[in-house]
């Protein structure tokens, strides 16, 4: 569809584990993590707001070059 | 998973027990929400927040998690904007100011009323909220879907009327390429931020206002919304953070569905025509709309304003949550339709030309 190259299929599989990867960290802690991130301080909302960041661009690269692969690129 | 306890002043809030059935419910509906945002380009939190609070989350942890799932979809978006050269700074951060403004207004309004009518209250306000909104916004769609042709003006007709109202300071703002006054500016900024605070979204409204009202081109629009969505994101989502309200849990749950959807949406909107995107877009929203007016009697129930009997109440509830999913579900159908529909034509018209030798 674009003329954009496309990504490797070792930094496609990188993102994807290291996105799974984060998420089995976060949600088997959960109950320590929630009880840092839940105790209304400035450190613990700026934590929160960093993790939510770091795994919109894990997880969001990953899906995006994943479907750059087969054929489903997007320039959203 | 066990539900979280947040102490609150007047209500003690508990967030939503994770269950593999909800987990699954939240992906979809982030899913739903990603296409439909990615299709629409704006929104989709009026099928997120509406649905959490369907499935139990309060209406105000349900709209702090929306902002901060968009907040990081917002970073990456306006980044690929940018490059494409599609964000008007300037006009970002004059929007900027007056848009905090509006979110810290909302976030100050939504939390009053959390500590004084409790979660009804909340819920009762932000479903009122989008009641009139979203029913207001699919009126005017339809109606622009269905003007005959030959009254259809130029969008550019009102933003020229508007530009033409000299209230100093005019500013000149080159990657728009338009000159207004920051009034105006200010009015679209702060209106903004304050539905981005109240209701987790605020660019179904932005954009349509940045495009009619002040004459900006619609990709621009587009750009530069994403670029204020990463600070009213950050600004509500660090507020509500503050409180306790952000349910990191689910945040993730969303993404787990909403990343895929948007990219898939984005794409369909190649292979559509304006009309069909619009079309979708009313359905959507309308139904979305019916939906929380359903809700509504069940809420003034509990804050005892109005008595309803409880099997009508527990009736329009169930209606409620039907009318919602039916809505995303139908618009997604009607999306991944448009899909299929586009690539048979594309591969019937690729065999003919190759049969014809062109």
């Amino acid at each position: 569809m674009s003329g954009k190259t496309k990504p490797s299929l070792w930094q496609t599989l990188l993102f994807l584990l290291l996105a799974i990867g984060a998420y089995l960290v976060i949600f088997f802690n959960i109950e320590q993590l929630n009880q840092f991130y839940l105790s209304k301080a400035i450190l613990p909302a700026v934590c929160l707001l960093g993790t939510v960041i770091c795994i919109a661009f894990l997880y969001g690269s990953a899906i995006s070059n994943l479907l750059s692969l087969v054929g489903l690129e997007s320039d959203h | 998973m066990a539900g979280e306890a947040v102490n609150l002043v007047g209500e003690v809030m508990k967030f939503v027990d994770i269950t593999p059935g909800t987990a699954l419910c939240m992906a979809g509906l982030g899913f739903m929400g990603g296409m439909l945002s990615g299709f629409i380009g704006s929104g989709g939190a009026f099928i997120m927040t509406p649905g959490m609070m369907s499935l139990g989350v309060p209406g105000i942890a349900a709209v702090s998690t929306n902002l901060a799932h968009k907040f990081g979809k917002a970073i990456v978006g306006a980044r690929k904007h940018a490059k494409m050269g599609n964000v008007d700074a300037r006009l970002g951060v004059c929007m900027v100011i007056f848009l905090l403004l509006g979110v810290q207004l909302a976030v100050y309004l939504n939390k009053y009323i959390f500590a004084t009518l409790g979660k009804a209250g909340s819920n009762l306000y932000i479903s009122v909220v989008f009641v009139i909104l979203l029913s207001g916004l699919s009126l005017f769609i339809l109606r622009d879907i269905f003007r005959p042709q030959e009254r259809k003006t130029p969008s550019q007709g009102l933003a020229q009327r508007i530009s033409s109202i000299n209230i100093p300071p005019m500013i000149y703002f080159k990657v728009a390429n338009v000159r207004v006054s920051l009034w105006l500016v200010a009015l679209i900024g702060m209106a903004t931020g304050w539905l981005a605070g109240t209701v987790g979204v605020g660019g179904f409204i932005g954009v349509p206002a940045m495009i009619y009202v002040l004459g900006i081109p619609t990709m621009v629009a587009a750009g530069t919304e994403l670029f204020l969505a990463i600070f009213s994101g950050a600004s509500g989502a660090f507020q509500y953070a503050l409180n306790g309200f952000v349910d990191i849990r689910l945040v993730l749950l969303l993404y787990v569905g909403s990343l895929v959807g948007l990219q898939i949406g984005a794409n369909a909107t190649k292979m559509v025509s304006e009309l069909q995107i619009k079309f979708v877009m009313a359905v959507v929203i309308g139904m979305s709309a019916v939906s929380r007016g359903f809700a509504i009697p069940k809420y003034l129930s509990d804050l005892q304003i109005a008595s309803f009997p409880a099997d009508i109440t527990n009736f329009l509830d169930v209606a409620a949550t039907v009318t919602l999913y039916g809505g995303a579900a139908l618009g997604v159908l009607m999306i991944i339709g448009y899909i299929i529909r586009y690539k048979r034509e594309h591969r019937v018209n690729a065999q003919y030309s190759q049969s014809t030798g062109h």
